[in-house]
């Protein structure tokens, strides 16, 4: 067991614990040539302007949850994924993690147009670390998920978008974890298929599994996100049962109904 | 990813932070499986859509071949110490083509991946190992042409037996220099402008057509201190029996190898934390 003195007292089963995770980027261009011509001239620094994805974001996620994270575009939540995905690492902070994360960010991350269905679910096992028999127990569940089994050696360029992003939900449905992370990946697909994911989600949170959800899509959230957390600006809003969160999120958003861009 | 911090049968604890070291030399062991499959990957890729398929590693080191042999021997008198000169420069060319290709590759292989590396929570060291790999299938080619050579036209010396060392050192180079320019590419993109010029200009000065001992007085000093100058000396000697090799630009070409290694680890290990933000 993890040591206990890891955990806050009052919460003794987590599956995430992020801990003033702040995330900062620069603006503007890295590098370039003007760039470093001006960084030539004697006297003349180039100042970053940083900017803060994230900012002192701190939240937990019990076991067992189906969380939702709601926020405009450009409120940290795809950087957020990153971060509790371990794709990339907080500027300052902490996030702790029990247990094995398997994040789908984006509909046919990791796959290879190159190489057919069968070959890219075990090139994504491998890259999530699992092992080859964990990925051939699971491949039956995900080519029947998917709906592919007369397509599964064919290479992955002759799918339709459609294909591609049933056996990337599959993929991600079907391997072994203990908590799932989704990045408004279900807007993508039509209407039955997202109901067939939504139904399978629910299914693996019934069987005691973490869900973290990602959208701006308020009324999908509602329907299946327990818990909740509104993300703005890269700052936490609010945290609390999803109803509230939703409620609170719908009502600043009519406040406030400039667009934030990124 | 970083690595559970209790092993017992409870869900293993992660902890991501920037103050975390994230990358361990195991990692290279512990991420063999993805490693692999990146180079199996890399190697269907290739030969996938091509009319010639897999033929063409046969095609490509045989049309270098015949472009050195044509540069270097045709035009001058190449001085081999006695070693005839198709097995001399197919060993120099064995290092050179190994090298060439996982530079060239190595160079875009973050961009290239881009969408593993920002969508994904692929280990990158699994990036660089797998890239590898899948440059071995020429390598082999390279290295089969080049023992059925010199077994038809010149025998083997007993130091032919030091092979596996060989080819250990030029898999640790070509390790460490993709370790550099992967994760400097990612960074500064000029280095991808720059490869193809290093490359090409690579082969002159390098004596893979020709050898160090009869290479002109003003490039002996630039070539002792090509790391891949001894590296070859070091192939020509063991393989070819080649007369009074340059111990000196074997020793320098060592000792940057180690170099190459420790520094390659550094840079890799201190920008590999935030790769997804860079391609």
């Amino acid at each position: 067991m993890p040591t206990s003195s890891e955990r806050p007292a009052d919460q003794p089963e987590l599956a995430l614990d992020c801990r003033h995770v702040t995330k900062a980027y620069r603006l503007g261009e890295t590098l370039s040539l003007q760039r470093s011509l001006r960084m030539l001239v004697p006297g003349h620094s180039v100042v970053d302007d940083r900017f803060r994805a994230l900012d002192d974001v701190t939240f937990s996620v019990a076991r067992g949850d189906f969380f939702g994270i709601v926020g405009t575009n450009g409120s940290g939540k795809s950087t957020l994924t990153q971060t509790i995905s371990g794709i990339t690492v907080p500027t300052s902070g902490e996030v702790h993690i029990w247990g094995r994360v398997l994040p789908l960010l984006e509909v046919g991350a990791g796959f290879h147009d190159e190489l057919t269905g069968r070959e890219n679910v075990f090139l994504l096992g491998a890259i999530l670390g699992l092992s080859g028999s964990q990925v051939r127990g699971a491949l039956d569940a995900i080519v029947a998920f998917s709906g592919v089994e007369r397509h599964i050696d064919t290479p992955m360029k002759r799918y339709s978008s459609g294909m591609k992003a049933r056996l990337s939900f599959g993929t991600a449905i079907c391997f072994p974890a203990e908590t799932y992370v989704f990045d408004e990946v279900l807007a993508v697909v039509d209407e039955e298929f997202r109901n067939q994911c939504v139904a399978e989600l629910q299914r693996l949170n019934a069987a005691g599994r973490t869900i973290i959800f990602m959208s701006h899509d308020l009324d999908l959230v509602r329907e299946v996100c327990r818990s909740g957390m509104w993300l703005d600006k890269g700052k936490v809003r609010l945290v609390g049962s999803m109803q509230e969160v939703a409620r609170a999120y719908h009502a600043g958003a009519l406040r406030h109904a400039t667009p934030v861009g990124g | 990813m970083a690595r559970a911090i209790d092993d017992s049968s409870a869900p293993a604890h992660y902890v991501l932070g920037a103050s975390r070291r994230r990358l361990n030399v195991m990692d290279i062991w512990g991420t063999r499986n993805v490693a692999w499959m990146i180079g199996v990957r890399d190697v269907k890729a290739k030969y996938k859509q091509a009319a010639l398929g897999p033929l063409w590693l046969i095609i490509a080191p045989l049309g270098l071949l015949g472009a050195v042999t044509v540069a270097f021997s045709g035009v001058t008198d190449v001085d081999t110490g006695g070693i005839p000169y198709l097995p001399f420069a197919l060993a120099g060319l064995t290092v050179w083509i190994f090298i060439q290709l996982s530079l060239t590759i190595g160079t875009q292989l973050l961009i290239t991946n881009s969408q593993l590396v920002r969508r994904s929570p692929l280990p990158r060291v699994a990036l660089i190992t797998g890239s590898l790999l899948g440059n071995l299938p020429p390598f082999a080619v390279m290295l089969t042409l080049l023992i059925v050579v010199t077994a038809a036209v010149h025998g083997f010396p007993v130091q032919a037996l030091l092979l596996p060392l060989l080819c250990a050192w030029l898999f640790a180079f070509t390790f460490a220099a993709t370790l550099i320019v992967a994760s400097l590419a990612a960074r500064y993109r000029d280095l991808v402008s720059a490869m193809p010029l290093v490359v090409q200009a690579g082969i002159f000065v390098t004596p893979v057509g020709y050898g160090l001992q009869g290479a002109p007085a003003n490039i002996h000093t630039l070539l002792s201190l090509n790391p891949l100058t001894g590296m070859i000396e070091a192939w020509r000697w063991s393989l070819l029996d080649m007369p009074d090799p340059n111990l000196t630009v074997i020793a320098v070409s060592l000792v940057s190898t180690v170099l190459a290694l420790v520094v390659g680890w550094r840079i890799f290990g201190r920008l590999e934390v935030d790769f997804a933000d860079f391609v």
